[in-house]
């Protein structure tokens, strides 16, 4: 196995980076890695062999926002974090409780 | 046991203690349910056996579904044993293959003309039509926005589902309103509510939610379990009691409340989106047909209401009787025209004590409280049934007061009974 490789960029000495800086560092990061590098490209294998079976198959990155409490858990997906919140929030109001027969 | 690996056995040990554990947590958060067994048919009058070993004891049954008393009616006993013997005991198939008896059909007309739709299939149960309308329905361009409080079967088929799941708060027809506005983009979209809801027995506003849904160009969904039979001068349900009856889109309801309570379920409605049902919902499509006797059964149940109101009255009467008893005697009650009466406690350990004392009491009910009902809002729900007579809740009052002086709740409200007993 590989070991992990890592890129470290330094900040300048006078930056005072908030946590929102640098989680949109990460994010950004996170994504050219994922898009430049996708490791074995196992993933176009298994795009064709649906495109073969007639499927339309398409790609995109997406925030996921999950909430967790007790046994419950949910989990939801947006095209912005706005939008994965809110459908977060909605899927946790219906069950909030589950009714008597 | 004789498992032949030691890693397996080890495996199972590990999973076997994590659940005897989760039961113990449950049994420790007084979460466990105990089923107490009943020695008699269903009906105002059960004989109990609690706890497991001890004698059954006579008690005026106050939880039940069987809001029309039919469920051991003798003219439904009798058909349902006339269709064992017309029609046979099991039909060991799908509907689609080989288990569509005539009988089926004729149940579904007669579910059509009750509901005031245009048609009507059957599931096993209500649960399983829940499970099944939305995915045979909609799909991810569309948007259901469903009531914050309904039923859990409705949740689940709407998990199914791969359209847009929205929510609005319970009955507030504002937020409703927002919801149908924000979603305009969407292909199609269903107002998603109970007719009845089943913890507070409150009635949806279907007669403004139907309003909205014609404006904003939506679909309106109802499962109307715990109303057909009973609910609106003829007993067609919520939608009649609210004047919206042939403006309701979809309707589900069980056939294992006030229809006989057995079992069985349906889903009614505009007849392109029943016929989509019978041709794509997986719990149709999949699970066994509705038992012949069961349909028998039911048959006959819709020739007792269809031809006399005479026994929806009577639950009228009777919940009107009951409501005033337990307001006279200063029990806090959430306000409601429906057979379910919830006497608020809102402390669980009391809602506990109390059914366990009314128990004694020989007044079978049952306690509720959080994950069930809302933290904070336990009650014990009492049901009225057209079985009930005048004697059975004048005895069910006295139990009900001889606790409640008890426990000293009558004549306090919700501050009251907090302080003293904690939320």
């Amino acid at each position: 196995m590989t070991s992990k490789r890592l890129i470290e960029v330094p900040l300048p000495d006078d930056a005072e980076p908030t946590p929102e800086d640098l989680e949109l560092l990460e994010t950004t990061l996170q994504a050219i890695v994922g898009l430049r590098f996708s490791g074995s490209r196992a993933w176009e294998m298994v795009e064709q062999a649906l495109e073969d079976e007639g499927w339309k198959v398409r790609t995109r990155l997406m925030w996921v926002a999950e909430a967790r409490k007790g046994r419950e858990y949910e989990q939801a997906a947006g095209r912005t974090r706005d939008e994965a919140f809110a459908q977060l929030h909605e899927l946790t109001q219906m069950d909030e409780v589950p009714g008597v027969p | 046991m004789g498992y032949e690996s030691p890693v397996l056995e080890h495996s199972l040990q590990a999973v076997r203690e994590h659940y005897q554990k989760e039961l113990q947590n449950l049994r420790e958060a007084g979460l466990f349910k105990e089923e107490r067994t009943i020695h008699t048919p269903q009906g105002a009058e059960i004989e109990v056996e609690y706890p497991a070993g001890a004698a059954p004891r006579h008690l005026i049954n106050l939880c039940s579904n069987n809001y029309l008393g039919l469920s051991s009616h003798p003219e439904v006993v009798a058909a349902a044993r006339r269709g064992l013997d017309l029609r046979g005991y099991g039909m060991s198939s799908v509907r689609f293959i080989c288990g569509t008896q005539d009988i089926h059909r004729e149940l579904e007309r007669k579910l059509t003309a009750l509901l005031g739709t245009e048609d009507t299939i059957l599931f096993p149960s209500c649960m399983d039509a829940n499970a099944g309308v939305f995915e045979a329905l909609l799909g991810e361009a569309d948007v259901m926005i469903a009531d914050r409080l309904v039923h859990a079967s409705m949740v689940d088929g709407m998990r199914l589902c791969r359209a847009v799941q929205d929510t609005y708060k319970h009955s507030d027809l504002a937020h409703l309103e927002e919801k149908l506005q924000e979603h305009q983009d969407k292909r199609f979209r269903m107002v998603i509510t109970d007719g009845v809801f089943s913890m507070d027995g409150d009635l949806a506003k279907l007669d403004q939610i139907v309003a909205l849904a014609e404006r904003y160009h939506a679909m309106v969904f109802v499962d109307d379990s715990h109303a057909t039979g009973f609910m609106g001068k003829t007993g067609r349900g919520t939608h009649e009691q609210k004047g919206v009856l042939g403006r309701i889109d979809v309707i589900t309801t069980t056939l294992g409340k006030a229809l006989g309570g057995a079992s069985g379920g349906c889903v009614s409605g505009r007849a392109e989106l029943v016929e989509m049902c019978r041709q794509r919902a997986r719990p149709y499509l999949f699970s066994n047909t509705v038992a012949p006797v069961i349909v028998a059964g039911a048959l006959k149940v819709l020739d007792l209401i269809g031809s006399t109101t005479e026994r929806r009255d009577k639950l009228e009467q009777n919940t009107t009787y009951w409501r005033r008893l337990l307001t006279e005697a200063g029990f806090d009650l959430k306000p409601g025209e429906s057979p379910i009466v919830p006497v608020m406690l809102y402390n669980a350990k009391l809602a506990q004590d109390v059914a366990r004392d009314l128990f004694a009491e020989g007044i079978y009910v049952v306690g509720f409280f959080f994950p069930v009902v809302a933290r904070g809002q336990a009650r014990i729900r009492t049901q009225l049934s057209a079985a009930h007579e005048k004697h059975h809740l004048g005895r069910a009052i006295e139990g009900f007061v001889k606790v409640g002086k008890k426990y000293d709740i009558l004549g306090k409200g919700r501050q009251q009974i907090v302080e003293r007993y904690g939320q």
